[in-house]
């Protein structure tokens, strides 16, 4: 018994000095899943990449309309020469990195070769493959020459957000560097506990805008209903990119103290078909009679009641290559009969529609379609699959017609049509489509310079393949994110372009 | 044979018992379907990119060369290196174990000191209201899902009443839910064999010759009887160790209190093997250990067991 008396007295010991060490200035953020590793180069995870985000600085960041601007960037200025060819940065004076260290041209050129060095690994690694010199011009001056013009540089190769560290790195190398990484960004790097949370605090000779929050504290919930009871007490403030449907409770039960935001995301949802030759989806009228035959308000109203927008084309209608004239195909049975009918399948025909496991909105919806399609006589079989195996089977153009999510890099919007270039590596893996109108208009979005002609082509060349349905875009999703209402976070970071968790400096108190 | 050297002997039938868990989640990982690497770089890796990945990690070798290199690897202290972490996984485990060690340790205090307590007032006062009363909260907490009771805890005292703060493991407060819920579950495991031990001890003649010498009946059941009920207690204890650490893991998850079991939850979705075929290994390593240990306290406990093995 005694025994037993002086465990209970320890436990207590060690659990009475391990209390929350809150300082007054702090908030907390919830994350469903632990960062994996805080290195900039190899991360794949959106949990690092808040944490990053937070501590290291962009090379450029963009406005609320999705420009180029310099703002909160570690260059004053830019020039793009030459079509797209030649892109000059003029870094910042003055800028030091947590370490006291001056950040120059030379971080920049670094953190540029760690993108390039295929030894790195990083998963991002094909999007500097373009680059044939860096040439720094003094301490402060950067010139990046690419082979060929390209508008999306930019878009693809904003060193993910992250300038590093070069002297510190080759100092402490790149295991040192991610047990304990620094930046030049708002906030610095205080500890990782591994399983429970990540903290920074502000960093007091960062050179943009002073944050009014001391303390920033990523607690790590794994379950859902947990990080949800723990907004709802107040343990954390802020909780980024909430499933829709939890989202939608908080918002609907009222729950006091807490304030809501929501920003259309630069992504979309949609169905692939299969189109090789072999496939009954090679016939455009089939894949149009498909199109007719989908209801998707029905879709959206079952998996994200009203946080989600109808397609129009791929590129979200927040930007301004979103194309208002492509064909959505707003449902009309009688149509979607005729259509097949006319490809010679007028008694339907049996198919299969694939889903990855684990993505409940996915799944529920081609359960959805697949009554929505037993209308005009298709029998749908759904599929689902364990996500590396899904990836497998429908890039091997196994899968019929698969239900597919993308996200594109902003601001640029060619990663919403680049797939449908016959010669992009991503074609075959979404079912192969050639047109060469959209070839063409693809290839000549790429030397386009001035960005509203570009956008011009953009919605060219969404109508030409919306026709063809060579993917059948289903909706925009909206992201909702609750927080404390003891926060103000300012408008203009409601959008996907900065994003409130990316400018923590902003937020205040209120 | 002396202690030592059943001590030896047992360790070494230990030996086959670790290498059939090593295969067993070596092929239950590697055979079902997921592939970590894709896991990890998403819908936008390259093949290429995907397949240096695999190298760099050794994937792309046969199945048996990788079961052998690993099995070789720990029989030098060498776990792996966590492909989602890409930290080593005696790194991962150190910096966790003692959270799922503090909240195994916590829910078996709860559960045997209240097992113990209800089992043998149950037993003192056998059919009567209290008796029921005991048998029926018991059979309530073991058939509610482990996973369930931990939110409906949490809803009531964290959400609802706000007694304990709802942020991981973050002062003693915060333990008291995690280790009841544990508590709660396994108290049925501790208290229904306490009440049935008790009551055949109290029927024994020494008990009565005790009684009948006058001495006193808190002091007969505490002294005489109580010592009587240890053996099954403990070989009980020693029984439920898996499954209480097995409930951690759950709870662990639910009140994010990041251990083990966290890791190993999160290790299993990216199907990072080192990791997962880690934890496994040393939670096995640790209830044989656990098994090893019981046998030996019956021998304190008891004088009439010799390790050698007379009595059950």
């Amino acid at each position: 018994m005694k025994k037993l008396l002086c465990l209970a007295l320890m436990l207590g010991l060690i659990f009475g000095l391990s209390g929350i060490v809150g300082a007054q200035n702090s908030i907390g953020i919830a994350l469903q899943v632990e960062p994996s590793v805080l290195n900039p180069i190899t991360y794949q995870d959106t949990e690092t990449g808040f944490v990053l985000g937070a501590v290291c600085s962009p090379l450029v960041s963009l406005s609320e309309e999705g420009d180029f601007i310099t703002d909160e960037a570690v260059i004053e200025d830019f020039k793009v020469e030459e079509d797209g060819r030649i892109y000059t940065f003029y870094i910042r004076e003055g800028i030091t990195f947590h370490n006291g260290d001056p950040l120059t041209a030379h971080d920049v050129k670094f953190t540029f070769e760690a993108f390039m060095d295929p030894d790195l690994g990083s998963p991002h690694h094909r999007y500097y493959t373009g680059i044939e010199k860096l040439e720094l011009e003094g301490d402060y001056k950067l010139r990046v020459i690419l082979e060929e013009p390209n508008v999306a540089f930019l878009t693809m190769s904003r060193l993910r957000n992250h300038v590093l560290p070069r002297d510190y790195i080759e100092e402490v190398g790149w295991d040192g560097y991610e047990q304990d990484p620094i930046g030049s960004g708002p906030f610095q790097f205080v500890e990782h506990v591994p399983g429970s949370r990540i903290v920074v605090e502000k960093f007091d000779d960062y050179w943009g805008q002073e944050a009014e929050i001391e303390e920033v504290v990523f607690r790590f919930y794994p379950e859902l209903s947990t990080a949800i009871m723990a907004l709802e007490t107040g343990a954390v403030d802020y909780m980024p990119e909430m499933p829709a449907e939890e989202f939608m409770s908080l918002q609907d039960r009222q729950v006091p103290g807490l304030s809501f935001g929501t920003y259309q995301k630069f992504e979309d949802h949609r169905i692939c078909f299969n189109k090789r030759e072999d496939s009954v989806f090679s016939d455009p009228r089939v894949r149009q009679a498909v199109a007719y035959a989908i209801d998707i308000p029905e879709l959206i109203a079952l998996t994200r009641g009203d946080m989600a927008i109808p397609a129009r084309g791929r590129i979200p209608s927040f930007h301004p290559a979103y194309a208002e004239n492509a064909n959505a195909y707003d449902r009309d049975l009688d149509k979607a009969r005729e259509l097949l009918a006319e490809a010679g399948y007028a008694d339907g025909f049996e198919t299969a529609i694939y889903a990855p496991a684990g993505y409940r909105e996915r799944v529920q919806e081609t359960q959805q379609i697949q009554q929505q399609l037993a209308q005009i006589g298709i029998d749908v079989e759904v599929v689902t699959l364990e996500w590396g195996t899904y990836l497998d089977v429908t890039a091997e153009g196994e899968a019929p017609m698969f239900r597919e999510r993308w996200s594109a890099g902003v601001p640029e919007p060619i990663g919403f049509v680049e797939s449908w270039h016959s010669e992009s590596s991503w074609n075959p893996i979404f079912g192969t489509y050639k047109n060469e109108d959209v070839d063409r208009l693809i290839d000549e979005v790429m030397r386009t310079v001035e960005p509203t002609e570009r956008w011009v082509l953009y919605q060219e060349l969404q109508e030409i393949a919306m026709d063809d349905v060579a993917d059948y875009p289903l909706y925009w999703p909206l992201i909702g994110e609750a927080y404390s209402e003891s926060l103000h976070i300012p408008d203009n970071l409601w959008n996907d372009f900065k994003r409130p968790i990316y400018y923590i400096q902003f937020w205040t108190y209120n | 044979m002396n202690k030592w050297g059943y001590v030896g002997k047992r360790l070494l039938k230990t030996i086959p018992i670790i290498i059939g868990v090593t295969l067993v989640t070596f092929l239950i990982l590697h055979l079902s379907p997921g592939d970590p690497v894709r896991i990890m770089l998403g819908p936008y890796a390259t093949p290429e990119t995907v397949a240096a990945l695999r190298a760099q990690y050794g994937l792309d070798q046969p199945l048996p060369l990788q079961y052998f290199s690993w099995l070789g690897n720990i029989a030098q202290g060498d776990l792996g290196t966590s492909i989602r972490y890409n930290r080593p996984v005696t790194e991962l485990v150190q910096a966790r174990i003692g959270i799922t060690l503090t909240l195994t340790l916590a829910g078996l205090v709860i559960s045997v000191t209240l097992g113990s307590i209800l089992g043998i007032l149950a037993a003192l006062k056998q059919n009567s209201w209290l008796d029921y009363l005991c048998t029926f909260q018991a059979m309530f907490w073991i058939s509610i899902p482990g996973f369930w009771l931990a939110i409906l805890l949490l809803y009531i005292f964290g959400l609802q009443l706000r007694w304990v703060p709802i942020a991981g493991l973050s002062g003693f407060a915060s333990v008291i839910l995690p280790a009841l819920t544990i508590g709660l579950q396994e108290e049925a495991w501790f208290a229904r064999p306490m009440r049935a031990e008790m009551l055949g001890v109290l029927n024994e003649g020494y008990i009565k010759a005790a009684r009948a010498k006058g001495v006193r009946y808190y002091r007969v059941v505490g002294k005489h009887a109580l010592r009587n009920v240890m053996v099954p207690m403990i070989t009980m204890l020693a029984l439920r160790l898996p499954w209480v650490i097995a409930g951690s893991v759950v709870v662990e998850v639910v009140f994010a209190w990041g251990g083990m079991g966290s890791l190993l939850v999160n290790s299993v979705l990216a199907r990072d093997y080192p990791v997962v075929q880690g934890i496994l290994l040393i939670i096995a390593l640790s209830v044989v250990l656990a098994n090893l240990l019981a046998d030996l306290v019956y021998s304190l406990i008891d004088p009439r067991i010799r390790v050698e093995g007379g009595k059950k």
